[in-house]
């Protein structure tokens, strides 16, 4: 077992856990679901069928349990916001989470995108980090996903498009940038 | 200077975005890895414990109970006097309590598992894990199109379609068709050869012509070629409003057909028939594919969908429809209505059956499908309360 889990961290763990943090958002809580990840592989790793490559199940596998997190991270808000009666109100209370010292070393402007970022729906994040930060191609994002590649496409585009416009709306036509 | 947010500047930036990196060290993960793995066997162990208890009691109750009412069926045929009936009675009325009880040590026998239905939870996630893969294909704008490449297979008149999309112009078609030779290696993905290999095309849309050029040593009296030529490039050129296809070797007009001993320099393309689709797979380790299988149907969609029930293992084929779903279909002029029950989960098994079937609706003529399953989504259809659009093609490249 520790050389299949040697062999996997070699190959895709920091990719794993930086898709797990750009999806959570949160270092302590990225490096349990990764932990969580390897757990679910080595325990399935028999019933991989080679369907689809190694790299794209494994990452699905780590979408599934982010999903999984985000599910009970929002009954779990629900709950609070029902318990206190804060409604509405409630979901428009300000994101305070620490940014990641990589972030919080960056200009403005990467600041702004990688917050807007989070404000975009799970499949729109899932593509934008797929395909721009962990730079799968279109055939890997979409055995991931589990899409066809047009919906990849159509998914992709959609989601820099709504991904600048929460720019505009948080931030102004013109950005930050001088 | 300020420049506005455009979908260029946000994508340069989101490629800019920092590598961010786990700086714990690999034996500490692999520790609590372990760990964690430790922990669900111990679970399970217990669960498994209690799982076989809890029966087992309910087993020996049952056996007890027989042993009971075996009892007092022979008293009843022993002794008939009035007291012993009301004896029976009184042993009915034990009976009858005993059975309550057993009826509540087996229903919590069934319902026991509040913690093994959470296991066969977790175990239900690991297997979704391996999320299924949709073969479906659709244009995702007006300006582009798609187009079959359809490969013979074994079965008299079967295909596995490869779909391409380009932009709707001849320029395009016509560059993507001649680049097929390298675009597509039918061996590596386990399939039979291309029809087409070699040759090249010419597409003139505007006044529906194509131009299929064969190159000069090319085999015409392969039974495949002779079999499928009319059926291939009916499908390829149909839906691109393409209805006349002009046939030549090398630049010279027509090519021999072996079967009517005749040189043709033009084919008159037809509508194929009616199709169901089954998986195509030729080996356990080659990419499967969903197949068009031609049937004798004509307008009846329920007949097709139980055609998609047989298994063909002498052609590589399986059932779409596994024998332990039933379906009810309502249909009505552009819309076909599904009711499927029975195993249905989102796996690859029911995507495959989904998109089977909405191929096969749209070879009937349906524009449109609606699915009434227990489950909200399907692979990528995540909005299954509503009708589903026939895809554009199937088997996308």
């Amino acid at each position: 077992m520790k050389a299949v889990f040697q062999d996997l961290y070699k190959k895709y763990h920091q990719d794993l856990y930086q898709f797990l943090i750009y999806m959570t958002k949160d270092k302590e809580q990225a490096e349990d679901l990764v932990q969580e990840v390897y757990i679910k592989v080595l325990k399935s790793i028999h019933t991989f069928k080679g369907e689809s490559s190694e790299k794209t199940w494994l990452f699905s596998i780590a979408r599934h349990v982010a999903i999984d997190y985000f599910r009970k991270q929002s009954n779990k808000r629900k709950r609070i916001l029902d318990f206190f009666d804060w409604g509405e109100r409630g979901e428009q209370l300000e994101d305070q989470s620490i940014l990641p010292e990589e972030i919080a070393e960056q200009n403005e402007e990467m600041r702004q995108i990688y917050r807007c970022l989070d404000k975009c729906s799970l499949d729109q994040k899932s593509v934008i980090i797929l395909r721009y930060i962990q730079s799968f191609s279109l055939k890997e994002t979409a055995e991931t996903l589990g899409w066809s590649i047009s919906k990849v496409k159509t998914t992709q585009h959609r989601a820099i498009k709504a991904l600048r416009q929460l720019l505009q709306q948080e931030y102004g036509e013109e950005g930050d940038i001088q | 200077m300020k420049k506005g947010w455009t979908n260029q500047r946000v994508e340069d930036n989101l490629r800019k975005l920092p590598v961010i990196q786990d700086k714990r060290p690999e034996n500490e993960l692999y520790q609590k890895v372990v760990k964690g793995l430790e922990e669900e066997t111990d679970r399970k162990n217990k669960r498994s414990w209690k799982s076989w208890l809890i029966p087992s009691l309910a087993t020996l109750a049952v056996l007890l109970l027989i042993a009971v009412i075996g009892q007092s069926a022979l008293r009843i045929d022993y002794f008939t006097t009035q007291e012993d009936v009301a004896d029976t009675y009184s042993n009915e009325a034990k009976k009858s309590e005993q059975a309550e009880v057993m009826e509540e040590e087996s229903q919590s026998a069934t319902s026991l598992p509040a913690e093994q239905s959470e296991s066969a939870d977790e175990e239900a996630i690991v297997k979704e894990a391996e999320e299924p893969v949709s073969k479906a294909v659709y244009t995702d704008s007006d300006k582009k199109t798609a187009f079959d490449v359809s490969i013979p297979i074994e079965g008299n008149g079967y295909l596995v379609p490869l779909t391409y999309q380009t932009e709707n112009t001849s320029e395009r078609i016509e560059s993507t068709l001649n680049q097929l030779d390298d675009l597509l290696d039918p061996q590596a993905i386990g399939l039979p050869s291309n029809l087409l290999q070699g040759v090249t095309f010419e597409i003139d849309k505007s006044n529906g012509i194509a131009i299929v050029d064969f190159p000069a040593d090319f085999n015409f009296e392969d039974e495949a070629f002779t079999g499928n030529v009319g059926t291939v490039l009916s499908r390829l050129f149909l839906p691109l409003e393409i209805n006349q296809v002009k046939l030549q070797i090398n630049g010279n007009p027509g090519i021999p057909i072996a079967t009517k001993g005749e040189v043709i320099d033009s084919l008159p393309l037809k509508q194929p028939g009616s199709y169901v689709y089954k998986v195509y797979q030729k080996q356990e380790d080659t990419t499967p594919f969903l197949a068009a299988v031609p049937v004798a149907i004509d307008n009846d969609i329920e007949a097709a969908f139980y055609e998609m029930r047989k298994e063909e293992p002498d052609n590589n084929l399986k059932a779409t429809i596994p024998s332990g779903v039933s379906f009810r279909v309502q249909k009505s002029e552009k819309q076909v209505s599904v009711n499927l029950s029975g195993p249905v989960a989102n796996d690859q098994k029911t995507l495959d059956m989904l998109e089977a079937m909405m191929m096969t609706a749209k070879s009937f003529g349906y524009q449109k499908i609606k699915f009434h399953v227990p489950e909200s989504r399907i692979g990528p259809y995540d909005n299954l309360e509503e009708p589903l659009e026939v895809p554009d093609g199937i088997n996308g490249q």
